[in-house]
């Protein structure tokens, strides 16, 4: 996989999310899906790629007691206009990036459709258990 | 302003829901904005009285109140808690800010108490919590409505709401009692039209 190349549609995205955006009826907070105020996320969402090979990686990283992860499938998240892209990292060769969520630096337009694309993926993601 | 009706008449108008002070301490119900939105009210109540009598238009569904001024104010006090609350939470985390400013905390307690006094129906059944830039968000979510209060951890950002439905979504930083009201009429399905 090289920088760039889109994610196959049937893959799982994991996003690391705190605890406490797990919503009290175990759906997904959006929180979970917002770009930061500063604009560290304008290149994309980080997200890491399920794979059986990293398992043990995956699972050291996104449980913590004040972390957990939380799953998107691609194919659900180019269903809402956006896309996942391979970013492989030095520790983590599995990490993509969710793309075309807008610059909420930009103004209150861009702002709102973040929240929005936040809502929609939130609304497709489920907590992701390493069993 | 004193409303002159017929013998007839009397009785007939629907009162304007809300009466108490605006968000400044002004009165309602006198020549100030509120208070003229608000007679704006009554007299749209006193016409929609007569289309009744008139039969021109028919009521086919009358909301039963099903909230209560004790119940918002309980209300008020758990969520009120539950944002002091988050002052005691670490500073941040690998992801960022956790704890919001006291400014953040009091700005949201501040909108919670004006949207109480509103009459608003308050509701405990809400998400509290920080996103990664320590900005404070209440979140209440009935059915396919949502409506989310936002308190930026910066004291010059501005407090705002996200509300949003199956088909609209929508920003307001207007957060005037009336406003509030208007708002949380809606979330609690009150009122069917998407605020604007």
């Amino acid at each position: 996989m090289n920088p760039g190349d889109p994610v196959h549609d049937e893959r799982d995205a994991l996003r690391r999310i705190r605890r406490s955006w797990i919503k009290q009826s175990g759906k997904i907070n959006s929180l979970a899906f917002e770009t930061r105020a500063n604009g560290n996320d304008r290149d994309g969402l980080s997200v890491s790629i399920a794979d059986e090979g990293h398992r043990e990686l995956h699972r050291q990283f996104f449980e913590t007691e004040s972390f957990t992860a939380c799953a998107v499938v691609v194919a659900g998240v180019r269903e809402i206009g956006l896309d996942v892209l391979h970013a492989p990292e030095a520790d983590d060769q599995t990490h993509a990036l969710i793309t075309g969520i807008p610059d909420r630096t930009i103004g209150d337009g861009e702002t709102l459709a973040a929240k929005q694309y936040a809502r929609s993926l939130s609304g497709i993601a489920r907590p992701y258990l390493f069993d | 302003m004193i409303l002159e009706l017929e013998p007839s008449q009397r009785g007939a108008v629907i009162l304007a829901p809300y009466f108490g002070t605006d968000a400044l301490g002004a009165i309602v119900g006198t020549d100030s904005g509120p208070g003229a939105e608000i007679l704006k009210y009554m007299l749209e109540g006193f016409l929609y009285q007569r289309a009744l009598q008139s039969e021109s238009v028919a009521l086919f569904h009358r909301a039963t109140p099903r909230y209560s001024r004790k119940g918002s104010w309980t209300a008020f006090e758990v969520l009120r808690r539950r944002t002091d609350e988050l002052l005691r939470l670490p500073e941040a985390d690998d992801l960022g800010r956790v704890r919001p400013s006291p400014s953040a905390a009091t700005r949201a307690k501040a909108v919670l108490f004006a949207a109480f006094d509103s009459g608003a129906p308050l509701s405990s059944e809400a998400e509290v919590c920080t996103d990664a830039d320590g900005a404070i968000h209440i979140l209440w979510e009935i059915d396919s409505r949502s409506f989310e209060l936002i308190c930026p951890f910066e004291e010059t950002d501005r407090t705002y709401i996200y509300f949003t439905d199956d088909h609209s979504h929508r920003f307001a930083f207007d957060l005037s009692k009336i406003r509030l009201r208007r708002l949380f009429f809606w979330l609690s399905g009150w009122v069917a039209d998407f605020p604007i």
